[in-house]
């Protein structure tokens, strides 16, 4: 059974000409613990694609199932839960909370849930992506690495079955970049999650298995 | 702790980028606790006063007055005995209410003269021998007449003389004056005993009042409709409807005062709303963020409730505090002097009652919860998707 399967999904924009279509009848399939990249231009559609499938925006059309659920189906708050216990994202920027230190930003998708031990949990993370020194930081106090090393950590700590990553590199130096991607690459190995990542960068992209190819509004398989 | 108000918390106390935010808040904060502390310091001001007027009131009056229609009241010892035998009754006494001039030394005034038992007197009359008129202080002053002296009393009682009719008129001795701290009364009233009416007067005047002490003068309207009942042929006056358009001034003053200044709270409370709207469009992102990780509407529209509420706590908070130490200090230590000649007493009198300054903080706490309202609707309304793209 496929993690994720996108069926025909089209996406379209209202705008003063009209509508705009960003994505016109996307399929696609990723298994289980599987980890693909989507290359494409800029405004191809990528972010909205990767918002679909992370339920944070609904096609204009078409079937999305995750882990065997169809999502269109589901309510507002029956998708946030989703979100909660089988999402994770990590963002071009990271999109740390600014008033919350290191550690409180990464139990934050626990204290959502409402879950006892979501320290220690986060304390583990933490250390599994080298930024257990830094718990009481504040995101100002971190360089642009470290503050995506812990947003992946964010991403991790409900142990999602699926992550998606959105440019998780676009913003870093080339070192902090292959940091990254290094941890990421242990990580999936590791824990065995499902991994999306939207990237512009061909080298990133050829990391993982499949690559898709993201244009107007139509995408592309693949290279392995 | 549970999300939104571990949130919330950190929102409105950590840091800001924008401090305009935090002014504004703080401003918030500010602006209900002056409302709260206002509206706390006016209402323990008329309570005080409005207190106060009720225990002169019923010094010298008593919780329910009864009376006939034909006036006198022959039977009154038999009737004062029976009206005593009751279990909400303290005591049943006679009075009997005539007017009266009376001429002194400085001017002749309109009296009150006011038969009383000296077995049973009122407060105001407690010492008094009954061996000559007493009279209220003020009354003593304007008649220019000191204890020991005589006054022209003249009677509504016309006599024949060679002359004609003419009001009956006696010389009587002043015993002494009496403070009740009553203006009315202190200004009008002529106490003299029951029983020596006609030694002193030299006129009969019967008794036409029967004064009723009850246990529990917050009852006196009922207890007066159960002496209804017991004594039909008589009239029963509570102590709340004989001075009804003064209690009922002064609530309409106490509900005026409530309005005014509850506006301030009102002015504060749209405070809250522009720090809530500046703060949902400086997190816009923030929130796109919390709800990608599973936050929902009802979370993030609580977050901001929540602030609103805080902010309005706060202000609750310091502002009771501060109106009813206030009220205390400045009843304690009689803060604010008045002239006792005007106002019968020599400071404002403050009384916090528990049961309004309750109200004034849950009003405020109401108002706040109000002004969060639309920007927590705004905030639970924001698109995720397009919030974590917004730069």
């Amino acid at each position: 059974m496929s993690e994720v399967r996108l069926e025909g999904v089209v996406k379209r924009y209202p705008s003063p000409d009209g509508e705009i279509e960003v994505l016109g009848g996307v399929d696609l399939a990723v298994g289980k613990g599987e980890a693909v990249s989507i290359m494409g231009p800029s405004g191809s559609g990528k972010t909205t694609l990767l918002h679909i499938i992370g339920t944070l925006l609904r096609p204009t059309s078409g079937r999305v199932s995750l882990n065997g659920q169809e999502i269109s189906s589901m309510g507002e708050g029956e998708l946030a839960l989703f979100r909660n216990r089988k999402i994770g994202f990590v963002f071009q920027f990271h999109h740390l909370l600014p008033e919350f230190t290191v550690l409180e930003n990464v139990m934050m998708p626990l204290i959502i849930r409402g879950e006892r031990g979501a320290e220690e949990r986060a304390r583990r993370v933490l250390e599994m992506v080298g930024m257990g020194h830094r718990l009481k930081f504040k995101p100002a106090q971190l360089s642009g690495g470290e503050k995506q090393r812990v947003a992946l950590a964010r991403a991790l700590v409900n142990s999602p079955s699926l992550l998606l990553a959105d440019e998780p590199t676009g913003n870093l130096d080339w070192k902090s970049s292959s940091q990254l991607m290094d941890i990421l690459a242990r990580l999936h190995r590791q824990l065995g999650f499902t991994l999306i990542i939207v990237t512009h960068n061909r080298e990133i992209a050829e990391k993982w298995g499949k690559i898709y190819l993201l244009e107007r509004g139509k995408l592309r398989c693949c290279t392995d | 702790m549970k999300f939104p108000l571990f949130v919330a918390l950190r929102y409105l106390f950590s840091r800001r980028k924008q401090t305009f935010i935090s002014l504004i808040s703080a401003v918030s904060v500010l602006g209900i606790t002056i409302g709260v502390a206002s509206l706390v310091v006016a209402l323990a001001l008329i309570s005080g006063f409005h207190s106060e007027i009720q225990g002169k009131v019923l010094e010298a009056t008593s919780a329910i007055m009864a009376s006939l229609p034909e006036g006198g009241i022959r039977d009154w010892k038999s009737v004062c005995r029976r009206m005593g035998e009751l279990p909400f009754v303290k005591r049943a006494y006679p009075q009997a209410i005539y007017q009266a001039l009376a001429k002194g030394p400085l001017s002749t005034q309109a009296v009150m003269l006011r038969g009383i038992s000296l077995t049973s007197p009122p407060p105001w009359a407690q010492g008094y021998k009954g061996e000559g008129l007493l009279l209220g202080m003020r009354l003593m002053e304007s008649l220019g007449v000191f204890p020991g002296e005589t006054l022209e009393v003249y009677l509504p009682k016309l006599e024949l003389t060679p002359f004609g009719a003419r009001p009956r008129a006696r010389r009587v001795k002043v015993e002494g004056g009496f403070s009740s701290g009553l203006y009315v009364l202190d200004n009008t009233a002529a106490a003299f005993p029951l029983d020596k009416a006609r030694e002193m007067l030299g006129e009969e005047l019967p008794v036409n009042y029967i004064n009723i002490d009850v246990n529990d003068i917050y009852r006196a309207s009922e207890y007066a409709h159960l002496l209804q009942e017991k004594f039909p042929d008589f009239t029963f006056t509570p102590w709340s409807e004989i001075n009804r358009t003064l209690f009922e001034s002064l609530k309409l003053e106490k509900k005026v005062i409530f309005m005014v200044i509850a506006l301030i709270v009102v002015v504060a409370a749209l405070n809250i709303v522009a720090s809530l709207i500046l703060m949902v469009m400086e997190k816009v992102k923030d929130i796109g963020i919390l709800m990608s990780m599973g936050a929902t509407r009802k979370d993030i529209s609580m977050v901001f409730m929540l602030q609103g509420l805080l902010v309005g706590f706060l202000g609750v908070v310091i502002g009771e505090a501060l109106g009813v130490i206030f009220s205390f200090l400045a009843n304690r230590f009689s803060l604010i002097r008045i002239p006792p000649d005007i106002y019968q007493l020599d400071h404002v009198p403050f009384q916090v009652k528990p049961l309004e300054a309750i109200g004034v903080g849950v009003f405020a706490l109401f108002i706040s919860f109000l002004s969060t309202v639309y920007p927590a609707r705004k905030a639970s309304s924001i698109d995720p998707s397009e919030a974590i793209r917004y730069e």
